[in-house]
């Protein structure tokens, strides 16, 4: 994932990286023009130009087009408020295979979190896109207010002809923090991974439903979740700064672009800059990515330190442990699973130890709203 | 899926498709940096399948016949005696056939390791090497004309530590050992996640000056795979 700029023309409530205005250092297009050598140098195959708004970049396609070049598979994320046939022009000229549009509900839900118009414009993007032929895939945070959308929304989507849909869980971390109670009520966990799973179940060639990171983990809904082409259909441990890398704006390295920096206060993720390193330099360093690379049962905390689990999971998505306090992840299937006593939606019973350490702290399975 | 499914399936993923071994050093079973994550990952492929080397060299020195590898042990307590549960390589190494045992998980003794390649640049831990010892390498000549086991090590001390830093420890899991496995880069290029093993190009044939790896095209002593840039999709 490459942030390309942090500027952006939206405010979202829900903004992980809390974007609006640029970087003041960020890389000028020669700088991402050398760095783009250096990422694809490095065997990174896939890559993904975000932001901010990544079109607010003015060599955004040149950049792309380097990347493609060189060899990698290179799509981009909009939030399409501006989305034009230019824009697809370039795209397509530069060799992306697709573009990605956010959408966070139908028109008033994706409004209220972004702005008033914003849904219009954007499946209009969508629109113009598909008809041009360039490949259309779609994110969508899930929140309390849209949680109940998702079965129309994914056929919403399969009539506009997107052909992929990636789901994610709103944090409270960014924007998001001063939203709290626009978070998903971990609770709900109960019936909306099974529901998210069903429809990764009914995926067809023609529109496939993808959960990100921070969606599951285990309990029956499991493979469901996971790639059935993989070897191992289920969720084995945070992929940051192991098979993923996240480039700022301004140079920093992290091993995933969710994780936070500077604009959350925070600097124990960023692993380097590319100003003053190579990419190389920076990923291969000895200990780099520690939290991860060098990850330790030790570093759980809560529930995870029990679980069955821990350590083939590792406590799930790193970026959502740590919006959690960083030990422990409240926001796993498993964990909600256990703790109100939903053995139904498990293979088999929790182990003694998981179950003893919500003695006294269950709570009343939440009925489905 | 139950739990058993769960670590029988990564037990068995771990024994037939281990090809790209650098992981995580005290994870339990190191899978994220394994051929069986998402394909949405950075490089590596679904099914593991581009992680088989394209590499046809027929392996080192001078050349003839799949060259065992095995990841030396980076220090503490070495095992002994032969290992004995190790698959056969049939192609190059990594290659096609060549499957890696996994001697944490595996009640192979494994080979006693003749000492990491010592980096200059506090990066380098590990090398993957032929086997010095089942016999079919010949090490004055550098020439290897059968197949031969390969087997990783099971790492006795844990985590990616610098050119004399302090080796981690790592608690394991069962057996009071680590079990994951891994090698570290053995030149400045090699990225760890985005690599599999290859035999070194003879243009790359450039060894550490220091250290137990040395070997060129029929030169003495093991010859050093180092990491290759993964092949296109």
């Amino acid at each position: 994932m490459w942030e390309l700029t942090l500027a952006c023309n939206l405010r979202c409530k829900h903004c992980g990286s809390i974007a609006g205005s640029k970087r003041a250092d960020e890389l000028s297009l020669d700088e991402c023009l050398r760095v783009a050598g250096e990422l694809v140098g490095l065997g990174c195959r896939r890559i993904t130009l975000s932001g901010g708004e990544p079109t607010m970049y003015p060599g955004w396609h040149e950049v792309g087009r380097r990347l493609v070049e060189l060899g990698a598979r290179v799509n981009l994320i909009s939030n399409g408020l501006t989305w034009s046939a230019k824009h697809i022009e370039q795209a397509q000229n530069a060799g992306l295979c697709g573009v990605a549009f956010s959408i966070d509900g139908f028109e008033k839900e994706h409004d209220e979190f972004r702005a008033p118009g914003s849904f219009v414009k954007v499946v209009h993007a969508i629109d113009i896109s598909v008809a041009a032929g360039l490949p259309v895939a779609v994110n969508t945070t899930i929140n309390r207010l849209n949680q109940g959308q998702l079965k129309s929304l994914r056929q919403f989507l399969m009539d506009h002809h997107v052909f992929a849909w990636q789901l994610q869980f709103a944090t409270a971390t960014g924007n998001m923090g001063e939203h709290k109670d626009l978070v998903s009520p971990p609770e709900d966990l109960l019936w909306l991974v099974p529901q998210i799973a069903e429809l990764c179940r009914i995926n067809c060639p023609e529109f496939k439903v993808y959960p990100s990171d921070d969606i599951g983990y285990f309990g029956n809904p499991e493979p469901d979740l996971r790639d059935s082409d993989t070897a191992l259909p289920f969720w084995i441990g945070c992929r940051a700064g192991c098979q993923v890398i996240g480039i700022e704006s301004g140079g920093n390295v992290k091993g995933c672009l969710s994780l936070p920096s500077s604009m959350h206060g925070e600097a124990r993720f960023v692993e380097g800059n590319v100003r003053q390193k190579s990419l190389r330099e920076i990923w291969n360093r000895a200990d780099a990515f520690a939290f991860n690379r060098l990850f330790k049962e030790e570093q759980l905390g809560g529930f995870c330190r029990v679980c069955r689990y821990r350590d083939v999971c590792r406590g799930g998505c790193s970026w959502a442990t740590y919006a959690q306090g960083g030990t422990g992840n409240e926001t796993c299937f498993y964990y909600q699973v256990v703790k109100h006593r939903r053995f139904d939606l498990l293979a088999e019973s929790p182990t003694d130890g998981e179950i003893r350490y919500f003695d006294g702290r269950a709570a009343a399975a939440p009925s489905r709203p | 899926m139950r739990e058993q499914d769960i670590r029988d399936r990564i037990h068995k993923f771990l024994r037939d498709t281990v090809r790209q071994v650098v992981v995580p050093a005290s994870m339990g079973v190191g899978l994220a940096l394994l051929g069986g994550c998402p394909d949405s990952s950075l490089d590596a492929p679904p099914d593991g399948s581009a992680q088989t080397s394209t590499n046809t060299s027929t392996s080192t020195g001078t050349g003839g016949g799949a060259v065992a590898i095995y990841s030396a042990p980076m220090g503490g307590t070495l095992a002994t005696g032969a290992g004995t549960g190790g698959q056969v390589a049939t192609g190059g190494v990594t290659g096609t056939g060549g499957v890696v045992e996994t001697g944490g998980v595996i009640e192979t003794g494994g080979v006693i390791g003749t000492g990491g390649v010592t980096g200059t640049g506090g990066m380098v831990l590990r090398y993957m090497a032929p086997m010095p010892d089942a016999g079919a390498f010949n090490t004055a000549t550098g020439t290897s004309t059968e197949t031969r086991t390969l087997y990783m090590a099971p790492m006795p001390d844990a985590g990616l530590v610098s050119k004399d830093g302090p080796t981690k420890t790592d608690a394991g899991k069962k057996d009071g050992g680590a079990v994951a496995l891994y090698s570290a880069p053995i030149f400045k290029d090699a990225g760890p996640g985005l690599k599999y093993m290859a035999v070194m190009p003879d243009a790359e044939l450039a060894v550490p000056s220091t250290g137990g790896a040395t070997g060129s095209g029929g030169a003495t002593g093991p010859i050093p795979l180092y990491m290759a840039a993964m092949p296109p999709d």
